[in-house]
């Protein structure tokens, strides 16, 4: 009998061990380990941050799922990894800390056989002083990144708009809190949905809505950029983002580091290197991802974190580490298997594995600030990573260990995204986009690096319709109702 | 060397330029030919994309000489101003439209080398119309709807004097287009149903089946309305295609696949046990 840990129940996660068990049966043991007890369902966040969704339509008990699926559940956090055991064992183990199951802050090694890291970031507000700290979301601003996080913005967007109610102006502030964030979208969804209830709440003329980020293009959201097929040739999201900025009233600066947040007032480094400030009374700020600082040790107990991990902390799979400079990229440094290359029972997915190098143009200011946008792995590519490791996972267990391994490069991967800008059954708006691949393919496709034959790109209440289906669908899949393995990532 | 300049209406002007990601000799090739081009058609700005390169590099004359702008982007805008402009794209055309007055670009140099500029009024306004070629956008695309329908239409007659085949004889919508959309907007409304279940009642479930049935049936009408108005659409519009009869029943022969596919799940899995 093998033993699969999982550490994380993300989507990427989720999917890896939901469906692990399901191909295992009962003759293998999946073991979950996350400090969550409550699944998520991430994108609609944005629908919670503006009161349009309560916290608890976004999540559901994780317990009786897995208990559903036959997947042992631990809450708690994984702290170490030990990949050759230790001096008494060979068997790898991974040290955790419970966060629930009235066991907290009790440590436990929990064995395995395979590992498939698939732990999310750290939402490392600490890197921009003011954002937040090592506990967490600062106090001047506020988030979506989780349910909670969410549910606090919506209580502060409730306040602006008594405020505005009463006659007083508010600014709203909404994009990245530092110059290497990634998740341009949620904050692009968040503006937008913040726009729309300000118009259905009749305040909008006494809004001020500025977006602030990292890109250095509006629309870039972290890909370089989408490209929609028009009249045969492809217009880029650039355009398409302009005018939907425009048309709305919202004012935008991108390529700009925020190095300091303060009580109703941002600090920022711009791409040409000069400062500034922006000031705010609502501001929601996406922060930087970091690695949950997982550490690795040998048999011996020395530290091997280095060996299994990228200095961000994310885990080393078989990428191509060592491309070099922008012009050398290849969608062949992206990873295919997922496995990291020192320990072959190790995998990782989702955000937790580490990019060879970002998609969009990396940039500095003059300084040698860095500001670009680090590469998303979130949302489709994150379940579809998590599936293709969880197939290899299983076919090493049942065929043996030269059992070939499934691949899931996002460089051959296309990814569907439906934004939403404002939710309303009749009066809601998302934009649909596909893109193929994620990461751009500039010897296959050169040029843009990018397939138009599988590009599409719409904005209107059909994609609302998509985005509120897809949240019904996804949570359906997650809870394992039946037919769940038919629904796609 | 001197290259041919895109004008309207080649589509090519639409592509998306991709950023320069080697600066080297190819690039300084390309760079001589838009110098060579500018002098020669007396421009005093071009996008590498209106030789037909795809790729992000502008050159725009100054005081000082003319400026190589490699994959400039705009940072900050402040204020707006509405004017007439014109575009080497569009010869004979002038569009009213507004843009930002002061924008703050940083751009590369042709080694690479990160610059930036602070700029304002015709300067600014020559840049941010560049720059929208690099993303595939002209003119147009700064106008309202109703505005670009309507200049849509003076650039086309423009062109069809000029001798170009822009085939306005052709519509470019079909009335007979309205009804596949229909048929299939019908379609794929009773394919969202198929969720249903899932969440439903057994009352409510009898409702949908009832429901689908009704539109399964809309759907056929409207693909037989279809395929008799576009027989005479076709007969009105002869020269548009040597073959409208075979796209005709294609496309009816697609819609019947489709019909039946999604009245099979209407039947053994809307439908009430």
């Amino acid at each position: 009998m093998a033993r699969v840990v999982v550490l994380g129940g993300g989507v990427a996660g989720h999917t890896a061990a939901t469906f692990a068990a399901d191909w295992l049966g009962k003759e293998h043991e999946v073991v979950v380990v996350t400090p969550n007890s409550k699944w998520n369902w991430i994108p609609s966040n944005i629908w919670v941050g503006v009161g349009q969704m309560s916290k608890e339509e976004v999540t559901f008990d994780l317990a009786p799922v897995y208990q559903k699926a036959g997947i042992t559940y631990k809450q708690a956090k994984a702290v170490s990894l030990n990949p050759e055991g230790n001096a008494s064992s060979d068997k790898p183990f991974v040290t955790i800390e419970y966060t629930g199951q009235s066991k907290v802050g009790q440590s436990e090694d929990v064995t395995y056989d395979y590992l498939i890291n698939a732990t999310g970031p750290k939402l490392n507000f600490a890197a921009t002083p003011g954002l937040g700290d090592a506990n967490g979301l600062g106090e001047f601003t506020v988030s979506v990144c989780t349910a909670d996080h969410a549910d606090h913005a919506a209580h502060e967007f409730a306040k602006s708009i008594e405020k505005m109610k009463k006659g007083e102006r508010q600014k709203f502030l909404i994009g990245t809190g530092h110059g290497m964030c990634t998740c341009q979208g949620a904050a692009f969804e968040y503006i937008f949905n913040i726009e729309h209830e300000l118009r259905k709440a009749g305040v909008r003329d006494l809004a001020d809505i500025q977006w602030i980020s990292n890109e250095s293009f509006l629309g870039d959201f972290g890909i370089g950029g989408l490209h929609m097929k028009r009249g045969g040739y492809a217009a880029s999201s650039r355009l398409f983002a302009e005018s939907l900025y425009s048309e709305r009233g919202v004012k935008w600066l991108i390529g700009a580091h925020v190095n300091k947040v303060e009580k109703g007032k941002v600090s920022y480094e711009l791409l040409d290197g000069t400062m500034g400030e922006e000031s705010f009374d609502f501001a929601m700020l996406i922060p930087p991802f970091a690695g949950v600082g997982l550490k690795a040790y040998d048999k011996a107990g020395e530290d091997i974190t280095a060996t299994v991990f990228a200095p961000n902390g994310f885990m080393k799979v078989d990428a191509n580490y060592n491309a070099g400079a922008y012009e050398n990229w290849k969608a062949s440094d992206w990873p295919r298997t997922y496995q990291n290359p020192t320990y072959k029972n190790l995998f990782a997915a989702g955000i937790a594995f580490a990019p060879p190098h970002p998609i969009s143009k990396p940039m500095s200011s003059p300084n040698g600030t860095q500001i670009f946008p680090t590469p998303p792995r979130t949302g489709m590519p994150s379940g579809i990573i998590g599936k293709a490791v969880a197939h290899s996972v299983c076919d090493l267990i049942k065929k043996g260990p030269d059992a070939h391994l499934h691949e899931a490069s996002m460089a051959e991967m296309g990814a569907a995204c439906v934004a939403s800008a404002g939710k309303g059954l009749f009066d809601g708006t998302a934009a649909a986009l596909t893109v193929y691949p994620v990461v751009p393919d500039f010897e296959k496709y050169p040029g843009i690096g990018r397939d138009l034959d599988y590009t599409f790109g719409e904005i209107g209440l059909a994609g609302h319709w998509i985005k509120h289906i897809l949240h019904h669908m996804f949570i359906y899949k997650a809870k394992l109702n039946p037919g769940w393995t038919l629904i796609p990532e | 060397m001197i290259k041919e300049l895109i004008t309207y209406p080649d589509e090519r002007i639409k592509y998306v330029s991709a950023d320069v990601r080697k600066f080297d000799d190819e690039l300084f090739r390309l760079l001589e030919n838009m110098h060579d081009t500018m002098e020669h058609y007396q421009l005093n700005a071009i996008a590498a994309i209106q030789i037909a390169v795809p790729a992000c590099a502008i050159i725009v004359k100054t005081e000082n000489g003319p400026l190589e702008l490699i994959n400039p982007r705009i940072l900050v805008t402040d204020g707006e101003v509405i004017a007439e402009e014109i575009s080497a794209y569009y010869p004979d055309f002038t569009a009213t439209l507004k843009r930002h007055d002061r924008i703050k670009v940083v751009y590369e140099n042709r080694f690479g080398e990160l610059q930036h500029l602070d700029t304002e009024g015709g300067f600014s306004r020559v840049l941010q119309r560049k720059m929208d070629m690099l993303f595939g956008g002209t003119l147009l695309d700064k106008l309202n709807k109703e505005g670009r329908q309507e200049a849509e239409k003076i650039l086309q007659k423009q062109a069809q004097e000029a001798g170009y085949e822009l085939g306005e004889s052709c519509p470019t919508v079909f009335v007979r287009d309205y009804f596949k959309r229909g048929a299939k907007y019908l379609l794929a409304l009773v394919g969202f149903t198929f969720i249903l279940p899932f969440f439903i009642s057994p009352e409510l479930r009898t409702l949908v089946y009832t429901l689908d049935k009704y539109a399964l049936i809309g759907v056929i009408l409207l693909m037989v309305v279809y395929f008799i108005y576009a027989q005479y659409e076709g007969k009105k519009y002869k020269q548009c295609t040597s073959c409208q009869i075979g796209n005709i029943i294609g496309t009816v022969a697609i819609l019947a696949f489709q019909l039946l596919i999604i009245s099979l799940g209407v039947f053994f899995w809307i439908s009430p046990k």
